[in-house]
């Protein structure tokens, strides 16, 4: 099991994706990158960055960033370090963190909007991810 | 953190005239021309003129109105700058009119992008009335929004809090004239929403509220309002009713028969009361077993009988069933006369946009693509799910 926000953790979320079927299909015709913030809080004071690119159902690049300028994602995605938590462990519902800015969206909406198939083959992929968490 | 948000509601056979206090300059009234013909527009306008506010009126909301309407719309607003939209009519006038003010707010938003969790700045151009003559959308309380995307044949729901109406005026006068088929098709439509409502894991205990009340009057009173034109509290409560319906689901969640209805009427131009209608048998029949809990609590509360939870649940879904029957709606995508081939052909992209709604995972019994098809197709022949 893989430590949360690290290098390993990245390579076992390409490796679930890659070899996912059911994500292959779901998330075929989707084209488009993110960069991930893991903003800092009382748990854990120190932000960090990750980016991944997902295309037709792969990802082709999951990669832990020192400086978030070292991308030009499309997407961004950003929450805190102890609500990054809520979500991945299911207590927190992705849709209600969007929607009680728990967590912050950026980027072009229609686009996401019009390949909901593609984000709920992401999130069922990931359900089956182990994390660890140090804090 | 969660939220349960609600217009001002303004009720009684007498509501309208809430109009003559409100402040402003201009009011931009979206409706259909229809409602026009009627002379609802003309009440409005004689409140409005009471208040001193001055309006013009957009009429060309068509059912299932598309995403060129609502440009048009938003157009005529940017141009007359009114302080006040004002939605008058069934579910079509009433989205197309939220639409037109976020478009008014944000002219170069994309319908498709509209989501919760950006910033709009309506009020900052205008605030909002909605004024419902049917009784059945619910749209007038809640921040959602459905448009049809003619060029792909898809009808796309999309919201955002601030779309929620300042005001809701339910007054029963206006539905008191509603055709037969109307009163059908939108009660349909308010009784699923109560039941999906309460039947969405994103439930809470204000949705429970309203949802159950609300399914405790369509039980006794849709299908009086259905038989009798003149049975003025029949109507005046589903009027209730359907407010507290969508009160229910929009500070949840729909479900699946709102996803199927969907689906289908994109492509076969059904009634969208009709069509969610008709699906909800089949939906629930489908969570029976995994919300027997749930639904059991919703069944004992309007007085239906079962020794098990199971049994009750079963007990509600026949109630839906004689209440559909009684009102002659169909109880099979078959009796819509929709041809079988032409509903295959369509099935694996139905399939595919139900499964992709966002409601779709906030039931209580998650389906499959594979699961789907077969409800799909289960609607069809008219078959009891089994599976």
């Amino acid at each position: 099991m893989a430590i949360f926000a690290t290098q390993e953790w990245l390579d076992e979320i390409a490796k679930l994706l890659n070899d996912d079927p059911a994500y292959a299909e779901g998330a075929k015709n989707w084209e488009g990158d993110f960069l991930y913030i893991i903003e800092p809080d009382e748990v854990e004071p120190n932000p960090s960055y990750y980016y991944m690119d997902l295309y037709h159902g792969k990802c082709r690049k999951a990669i832990m960033l020192k400086d978030p300028s070292e991308v030009k994602a499309e997407f961004e995605i950003s929450a805190t370090y102890s609500n990054w938590k809520k979500i991945l462990t299911g207590e927190l519902d992705g849709n209600k963190a969007m929607m009680t800015r728990k967590m912050k969206f950026k980027g072009n909406m229609t686009k996401v909007m019009k390949d909901v198939k593609a984000g709920q083959a992401y999130a069922k992929a990931l359900a089956l991810l182990k994390t660890e968490y140090i804090k | 953190m969660w939220y349960f948000r609600n217009p001002l509601i303004v009720f009684g056979d007498d509501a309208l005239e809430h109009l003559r206090e409100i402040k402003g300059k201009r009011a931009l009234i979206v409706t259909d021309a229809v409602l026009v013909k009627l002379g609802f527009v003309d009440k409005i306008a004689k409140e409005l003129k009471h208040a001193g506010i001055e309006h013009r009126v957009f009429a060309e909301v068509e059912p299932d109105p598309s995403i060129e309407t609502v440009r048009k719309g938003a157009q005529v607003a940017l141009e007359y700058e009114p302080d006040w939209l004002i939605g008058l009519g069934g579910g079509s006038s009433m989205d197309a009119a939220k639409m037109i003010w976020m478009l008014y707010a944000q002219p170069d938003t994309e319908p498709y992008a509209i989501v919760p969790f950006q910033d709009y700045d309506a009020r900052s151009k205008a605030h909002m009335i909605c004024i419902p003559t049917t009784a059945g959308t619910g749209s007038e309380v809640t921040w959602f929004m459905v448009v049809t995307d003619t060029v792909e044949q898809r009808k796309i729901a999309v919201g955002t809090p601030e779309a929620l109406p300042d005001i809701a005026i339910l007054d029963s006068r206006l539905v008191g004239d509603m055709p037969k088929e109307l009163v059908a098709d939108t009660g349909m439509d308010a009784l699923t929403h109560c039941v999906e409502g309460f039947g969405s894991t994103w439930r809470t205990d204000f949705t429970n509220g309203p949802a159950l009340i609300a399914m405790k009057l369509i039980f006794k009173y849709l299908k009086r309002s259905y038989d009798d034109a003149s049975d003025k509290e029949a109507r005046e409560h589903m009027l209730n009713a359907s407010a507290l319906a969508s009160m229910a689901w929009s500070n949840g969640m729909a479900g699946l028969a709102h996803n199927m209805g969907h689906a289908l009427g994109g492509f076969f131009h059904v009634t969208h009361g009709r069509s969610v209608g008709l699906y909800l048998p089949y939906n629930m029949e489908y969570l029976a077993e995994a919300g027997a809990e749930v639904f059991a609590e919703a069944a004992r509360f309007i007085g239906l009988e079962g020794k098990t939870d199971l049994e009750l649940t079963l007990a509600l879904v026949n109630g839906i069933k004689e209440i559909a029957r009684h009102l002659g709606q169909p109880s099979s995508v078959k009796e819509l006369k929709i041809d079988k081939a032409a509903y295959e052909k369509a099935l694996p992209e139905m399939v595919e946009r139900a499964v992709g709604e966002v409601s779709t995972p906030t039931v209580l019994r998650v389906p499959d693509e594979k699961d789907m098809e077969r409800m799909f197709l289960y609607a069809y022949e008219g078959k009891v799910v089994d599976f």
